[in-house]
């Protein structure tokens, strides 16, 4: 049960990490309060020491709150909305999983379909895709969250619901979309968010006992050389 | 593991997450009942260009995944061309806006990012009004321009703030062809639907639509070649059209004219004209008689380098194999291309009236569109402001223009750079990007002075580049409209344009931005109660339909067919066709189309005729990050003769640079025998320099770079009615890169 709610806590964080920081979420952001418990919540799932991924966000979090706001803004805007040069790394599943980049795939109708088969669906007035990365996290937050309320058979439902969403929708396209933010974040906390979605994916992809998948691989080299 | 009763309570802080937000779940909730994804078909209308096909759009699990066209619809015939089938892509391009976005980066420039920050309405509506009203404040109404396709929600807006200024692009595209058509025929415009698949002749002066894949035009007339018709085609290069002719004339650009007047000069001498048709619908013929006299083939043939037996003979065909229709839209040699190109349209208008084929099947037809009321009568709204000052693109000079509605383009960047009469402080711009001014990088210096810079688009265009609020648009496949059709009106037809799916992000549509924009202004007395849906309700009222009716109509569309009548009076104070065209007259314009040549001849340093075309996959500078498009045509040419290219030491695939007076460009040479050797062509709408279009950036160059922007002395001299922005008219050299 405290492992769920650590891991479902852990989504949560970052699933509002990846969501844009308004008014709202960016004093939340700021306020900083999720640092500490991301570090709680990573202590009771590893003993390995995050203090390094963790630490970048506390530094820039203590910047004058109105840069802050609007280094964040605009770094968001930049990664994930519009840019000039180009949209660095669109939040989006479809866009890293159809073959011609192209939004709202296949991809995207089914990974509604699975909201739906599992008694969600997307807010109507979202105004957003279904895929967007922040959505997906919080899908598994939800999941996580039952799943630690739940017990018997139930559990393992809810452990299966998670294993075929996060090896469907999550793993084909999480690292590559790491990788672009990484390489050309100009904001340590996006760049330490992506590194710290990366580590966490990998920590989620053991526990969940998830085979290696060649092709994510492959994904993120031709990334990588790609620059 | 084990947890400790006090790293629970730190867990039960995360749990509260969502909370702190008010709501159990963000972006979720909980599913009522069974939902299944939509799987079927929506009719709507396409917007790429002003056709307005009707649309089946295929909708599987959710996703827009096929269009095709209506087959009901008079205007698509069930067909779509390749602009039209490619708007999926379009909507599902990942480099859309998405939401509205403030600049944070004061520098503007080519290359300079504006560092963009999301926003939400609410506060891009905050800031637009606070901006807007203290220029308006400051400077007067008139230093806020409105740069868009007249619309009347954007129009109301306009003289709400009481700014004269509402600019568009229409005298770099057909208001040679509007103003001419206006004075002489219809009263109001041009005629937009030509009955191609009846002609027995049909005359191109540089029509090419078949080469630029415009859909109904191009089908009725692939159906005209069917039943027998004879094509002759006048254009210094071989086009699509030019292969599908009988006769294909590579004619010296901008003399066209001399070659309509000597057919004239033909038809009347050889009395081959229609007697019953000019007698009973036209005026002024006797002064035609006159007026023609010198206009030989003779005399022709020595401008155009046209054999005058050549001339005779096309003019002698056109006169007798009935129905003749010349083919024209917007830029073929009749739109603003050259300094006579009004003259070259009135010259038509007196051909296609002396063989009678004006409104009548087989020619010209004054389209049967549904008739919809003005949004002033529909809302009546209070007085409007009288504006203080006069136009800043002049085109008060210019009445009859000025009573369509429509341009001015270059006038307008002259103005604003150099702030005279006075300064340009805001504009409001929709669709209208850089790329569409001749003379871009002088646009861009003038918009860099225009300190507020609100841009509607669905494109990260080079205008969006330039803004300080975006305002995304809605993408046509969401938005909501009710379309009457001008491109092939033989009978009113009304089609509705509905969203096929949801709207992907927080964009809007048009019409309630500008609603919007004005009650944040406190204008909010000349929007009560407005709303678009109203609106189209009234106009489906006025031709006896409803919301309702056109919702639950099976094809999506509204309008019987209806058996054609030949109109027996025109829009003209005679009410007859105009021959000699008493407005012009009126107004000071040369009543008849006297010779006059093009403005700018070759020279020693710019011994080449330079003409543009636009490549089929594009609308203009639209389209090109489309990546099926962009990849069917990645880069713009310039074409070449072979025996030009011999001389330059240029083959095909070498870059070359093409320079004129003002700016130059390097484009990928073709060399082709279809161009005359002392013309050469190059593609439009490539060029761009938005990086936020990451599939167009840095393909090709733009054209229009080449093209001056002509002030409004210039215009005056030239005694043109339309404000011809001569894009056409220039010579340049070339050069291998």
């Amino acid at each position: 049960m405290n492992r769920s709610m650590a891991r479902s806590s852990i989504y949560n964080i970052l699933s509002l990490c990846y969501t844009y920081p308004d008014e709202r979420v960016g004093s939340w952001i700021i306020k900083g309060e999720w640092i500490e418990e991301l570090r709680h919540a990573l202590s009771l799932l590893t003993e390995e020491d995050y203090e390094n991924f963790l630490l970048p966000f506390k530094d820039f979090l203590s910047g004058e709150r109105g840069e802050v706001l609007l280094d964040l803004a605009r770094e968001y805007t930049r990664l994930f909305i519009n840019a000039f040069p180009h949209v660095v790394a669109p939040p989006y599943g479809s866009v890293y999983m159809e073959k011609d980049g192209r939004l709202f795939g296949q991809t995207t109708s089914e990974i509604l379909q699975f909201y739906h088969q599992n008694g969600f669906t997307l807010k109507e007035d979202l105004k957003d895709l279904p895929d967007h990365i922040s959505h997906e996290l919080e899908f598994l937050a939800i999941l996580t969250s039952k799943e630690a309320e739940a017990s018997g058979s139930d559990r393992v439902r809810f452990e299966e619901i998670q294993i075929e969403f996060f090896s469907r929708f999550i793993l084909p396209w999480i690292y590559s979309f790491c990788q672009r933010i990484m390489s050309e974040s100009r904001s340590p906390f996006y760049g330490s968010l992506a590194q710290l979605t990366r580590e966490f994916i990998n920590l989620e992809k053991n526990y969940l006992g998830i085979p290696e998948d060649q092709n994510s691989k492959k994904m993120i080299e031709a990334e990588i050389q790609g620059g | 593991m084990a947890v400790s009763r006090r790293e629970f309570i730190k867990l039960s802080g995360a749990g509260a997450i969502a909370m702190l937000f008010g709501e159990k779940f963000r972006a979720f909730e909980i599913l009522a009942q069974e939902k299944t994804l939509d799987t079927k078909i929506v009719h709507t209308v396409c917007q790429v260009c002003s056709g307005g096909c009707a649309v089946k759009a295929f909708i599987k699990d959710g996703r827009v995944v096929e269009l095709r066209g209506n087959p009901d619809d008079q205007i698509s015939r069930g067909i779509l061309c390749v602009k039209g089938i490619s708007g999926i892509q379009w909507l599902y391009d990942p480099d859309r806006l998405k939401f509205p976005m403030k600049r944070t980066n004061p520098e503007k420039g080519i290359g300079v990012d504006p560092q963009f920050v999301r926003i939400s309405w609410d506060e891009a509506y905050g800031i637009i009004a606070q901006k807007l009203n203290e220029y308006k404040e400051k400077f007067g109404p008139e230093s806020i321009a409105f740069i868009m396709r007249p619309n009347p929600f954007s129009q109301r807006l306009a003289k709400a703030i009481g700014t004269p200024n509402y600019i568009s692009h229409h005298n770099t595209c057909y208001t040679t062809h509007e103003v001419v058509w206006m004075t002489t025929v219809t009263g109001k415009g041009r005629p937009w639907t030509t009955d191609y698949a009846n002609a027995k002749y049909i005359l191109s002066f540089g029509w090419d639509m078949p080469g630029k894949a415009k859909n109904m035009q191009t089908q009725h007339f692939l159906a005209a070649l069917d039943k027998g018709a004879k094509v002759t085609v006048l254009d210094p290069r071989y086009t699509v059209t030019a292969s599908k002719a009988h006769l294909w004339i590579p004619i010296k650009p901008g003399t066209d004219l001399a070659f309509a007047l000597a057919m004239i000069n033909v038809i009347i001498n050889q009395n081959l004209y229609d007697k019953e048709f000019v007698k009973n619908y036209t005026v002024g013929l006797e002064e035609v008689k006159e007026f023609i006299k010198p206009y030989t083939p003779q005399w022709a043939s020595k401008i155009t380098e046209v054999p005058a037996p050549t001339i005779e003979k096309v003019a002698k065909e056109f006169a007798t194999l009935k129905p003749a229709v010349i083919a024209t839209h917007k830029r073929d040699a009749g739109g603003p291309n050259y300094a006579n190109s009004w003259r070259l349209s009135h010259a038509q208008v007196i051909l296609m009236a002396l063989v009678g084929s004006i409104d009548r099947l087989g020619g010209p037809i004054i389209e049967r569109m549904p008739q919809f009321p003005s949004l002033d009568s529909v809302y009546p709204p209070p007085p409007y402001p009288k504006p203080k000052a006069s136009r800043i693109d002049g085109m008060d000079r210019f009445p009859l223009l000025l009573k369509t509605g429509k341009g001015s383009f270059s006038t307008f960047t002259n103005a604003v750079l150099e702030g005279k009469p006075y300064p340009i402080k805001a504009v409001i711009v929709r669709k209208h990007n850089i790329f569409a001014f001749p003379d871009a990088p002088k646009m861009v210096e003038a918009i860099k002075k225009v300190e507020f810079i609100v841009a509607m688009d669905i494109h990260p265009s080079e205008m969006i580049q330039m803004a300080d609020i975006v305002l995304p648009d809605h993408h046509y496949l969401e938005g909501s409209a009710i379309v009457g059709r001008q491109y092939f009106g033989l009978y009113p037809q009304i089609a509705i344009q509905q969203p096929v799916i949801k709207p992907l992000y927080d964009t809007k549509g048009f019409r309630n931005i500008m609603i919007d924009i004005g009650k944040a202004m406190g204008l909010g007395d000349y929007f009560k109660d407005v709303t678009p849906g109203g609106y189209d309700e009234a106009c489906l009222k006025a031709n006896g339909y409803s919301m309702v009716e056109l919702k639950n109509s099976p094809n999506g569309l509204l309008g019987d067919p209806k058996p054609f009548v030949p109109k027996t009076e025109f829009g003209t104070p005679s009410k007859k066709i105009e021959l000699y065209a008493s407005e012009l007259k009126k107004y000071g314009y040369d009543p008849l189309p006297s010779w006059k040549e093009k403005a700018i001849k070759p020279t020693k340093e710019y011994p080449f005729y330079f003409v543009t075309t636009r490549p089929p996959v594009f609308i203009h500078s639209t389209l090109q990050n489309l990546q099926y498009n962009i990849e069917v045509y990645p880069e713009n040419q310039c074409y070449i003769n072979t025996e030009t290219a011999k001389k330059l030491g240029v083959k095909s695939g070498d870059y070359v640079i093409v320079e004129s007076p003002i700016n130059k460009i390097k484009v990928k040479a073709k060399v082709t025998e279809g161009i005359r050797p002392d013309t050469v062509c190059v593609d439009h709408g490539f060029g761009h320099w938005s990086k936020g279009m990451t599939k167009a950036y840095g393909k090709g160059s733009n054209e229009g770079d080449l093209i001056p922007a002509r002030d409004l002395q210039e215009m005056l001299e030239q005694q043109d009615p339309s404000m011809s922005c001569n894009m056409n008219d220039l010579c340049v050299k070339v050069y291998k890169a």
